[in-house]
Order: C-alpha cells, then structure tokens, then sequence
C-alpha cells in the first residue's frame, strides 16, 4: 500500500525542519564564569527544557546541539534545532588561554552571532578587553549583553514592577556607556550595541533579541524566530505587585491584536474558496 | 485592618506599561526582520516551489505578518 502524499503544509514542514537539521542557527557564547551564559540562552531559546546531544571535542570549547521543539507553534511538532559554541575556560588559567583563543578563532567564523555577556557589576574589564582585541577579526556579528543588572547598586530592585529602582536605572545607563566605550571599541562592526538585560527576572530580554536578530546574517534571521520561546509576559509574570485583575486586564489591554492573518490570505494559502 | 488597595499604585502600572510598549516595539521590530529572512530562504526551495505553483505568491501576500502565524497555518 502506498504512503499517504505529503500535505502542502507537511512538505513545508518538513523542508525547513531539514534547514534546521542541515545548518542549525549557532550562537558562540562568550564570557567569563559566572556572567549568566546558561541563563541567557535558556530564558530566550528554552534550551533547557530540550534534549540535548553533546559534541565533545578534546578541546574545553564544546558545540552543543539542542533539539527544540517549537513551542512557538500551537497543535504543530516542529523539530528545530539549535547549535551552541560554549566558549568555557577563558580566563580560569592564564598559561592554557593562548590554546583557547586559537580554538574560538577557529570556530567563530562558524557562528551566526557572537554573544558576549559581562556582568553589570563587574569593574574589571581588562580580560574582556584583551580577548575582545584578539579576537575581533573573526568574531561574527558581535552583541554585548551587560546581564545581571538587577544586582547593580544600590541592589533595590523594584520586585512589585520587576523594574529597576531610579537609582539603578540611572547607575544602568552609565554602566552601560561606559561598557560600550571601554568594549564596543574592539568590535569588528564598529558601532556594537551594549544591551542591558537581567536573564532571571526577563527584564528587556526582547531588546536582547532584536539585537541578535539584527546582527544575524539576513538569511538566516527567520530561524532564530522560530525557536524564540519567551514573550513580553514572561517578564510580567515576575512583577510580584500586580493583583490578579490588574494582571488579567493588563494582559488584555496590551496584547497585540496585529498578529492575525487576513482571512483570505489564510484561505488562499490553505487552497480553500 | 488596612484599607490599603491590593496591587500596584497608577503611576506603577505607567512605569510597566512604559517598559511593556517597549518591549512590545522591539518584538514587532524582530518580526519585521525575520519575515523577508523566511520569503528569501522559501524563494530558495526551487522543488517546493516547482511543485506547488504559487505558493510563493501565496505566502509572501500575507504580508509582513508574523512567522509564527504562518506556521499554525501547516498545524
């Protein structure tokens, strides 16, 4: 008995699950221990809820590829992929750095964005600017996240509004100028933004995106969309202030309405009158 | 007992209405960028495409809606 023809929408499906499988979209982390690599990429890309198959090399510099599951896309399974250069071990021992940075040499050119995380609260920039000056003629597409700003002094988070406090969100704005001139100047692009962000709490994590998404070589932006997996209520959620009704109507009066496709553009593509 | 109102002051829920319109700027901003990204890697698949005349036309007409919506579309 023969097979079933493949649905249009199925062989769609299918085509741009062999995209994934073929050239997933890859993301080189960079930073020194402790700045929230791991955090980052699983609050944007859900990475840790995937089952995750790892290339261990012999080097310290791991390629770990993520089965995800869109979750992006109700009723559909999806399988999309993505590949993760863990850029570990900068920084922990000064005799072995000059074998690290020969690695990521080799292996930048491969990815599609260079994200490269400092802690807002670190002063010490002069590792940062050293690996930054050694490696800016291969790295990809750089972003700068300054992550953890929540612990910035005077460390009073606003937890009801999940928002800085006036003092830190002035402290922010000069920590982060100050970071894109002691930084940015080693970026390959020129003009490199600097985002500040906090991974545990989702705070302006969609400007962290938009600049990834920016700094993807064009072709291959749409991937990264799909395996988006936050939205703006993910920050929401974590305002500890909001009642219950000021939450729901909050939700229902912000939640774009843009989103929908014409009826009969819908229609057309399902070959339907 | 405090009469104190549950929730945040108005002039909180401004602050998170601020932070959330911008959120929602840099959300549709991405969008606008991965929708030419999708039309250029489908304008590739010459098999799909050959296959299924038209379809091309077809998606790229829904305009610069959303990758996503697309996709509940093959569901």
């Amino acid at each position: 008995m023969n097979a079933p023809t493949p649905t249009l929408p199925e062989t769609l499906a299918r085509a741009i699950e062999h995209q994934f499988e073929e050239a997933p979209p890859t993301i080189c982390v960079i930073g020194l221990s402790g700045v929230g690599k791991s955090s980052t990429i699983n609050a944007m890309f859900g990475a840790n809820r995937a089952v995750s198959a790892t290339i261990r090399g012999t080097s310290r510099f791991d390629a770990e590829t993520y089965d995800i599951e869109s979750t992006r896309v109700a009723g559909l399974q999806l399988r999309c992929r993505l590949r993760i250069y863990d850029a570990v071990g900068l920084g922990e021992d000064i005799d072995l750095d000059a074998k690290y940075l020969r690695r990521y040499k080799s292996h930048l050119p491969k990815c599609d964005i260079a994200l490269w995380i400092v802690a807002a609260r670190n002063r010490a920039l002069a590792l940062d600017q050293q690996y930054l000056q050694q490696l800016n003629r291969v790295l990809p597409n750089l972003v700068i996240g300054l992550n953890q700003i929540d612990l910035v002094e005077p460390l009073n988070w606003v937890e009801s509004t999940n928002l800085p406090s006036r003092e830190q969100h002035e402290a922010i704005k000069v920590i982060a100028q100050d970071r894109k001139m002691k930084l940015g100047r080693y970026a390959r692009q020129g003009d490199v933004a600097v985002i500040p962000y906090s991974a545990l709490r989702y705070y302006n994590l969609q400007s962290l995106y938009l600049e990834c998404v920016r700094s993807a070589p064009a072709s291959r932006r749409w991937m990264f969309d799909l395996i988006k997996s936050f939205s703006t209520a993910d920050w929401l959620q974590r305002a500890k202030g909001l009642s219950p009704s000021q939450r729901q109507s909050f939700v229902e009066k912000q939640e774009p309405a843009a989103d929908a496709i014409e009826p009969a553009a819908l229609a057309r593509l399902l070959g339907r009158p | 007992m405090s009469n104190k109102p549950e929730g945040l002051t108005p002039e909180q829920l401004d602050q998170l209405k601020a932070h959330w319109d911008q959120q929602e700027d840099a959300r549709e901003e991405a969008r606008r960028l991965t929708w030419p990204s999708f039309l250029a890697w489908l304008r590739q698949q010459t098999d799909l495409l050959t296959k299924n005349p038209g379809l091309f036309e077809q998606i790229s007409q829904i305009g610069p809606a959303l990758l996503t919506q697309l996709l509940r579309l093959i569901a």
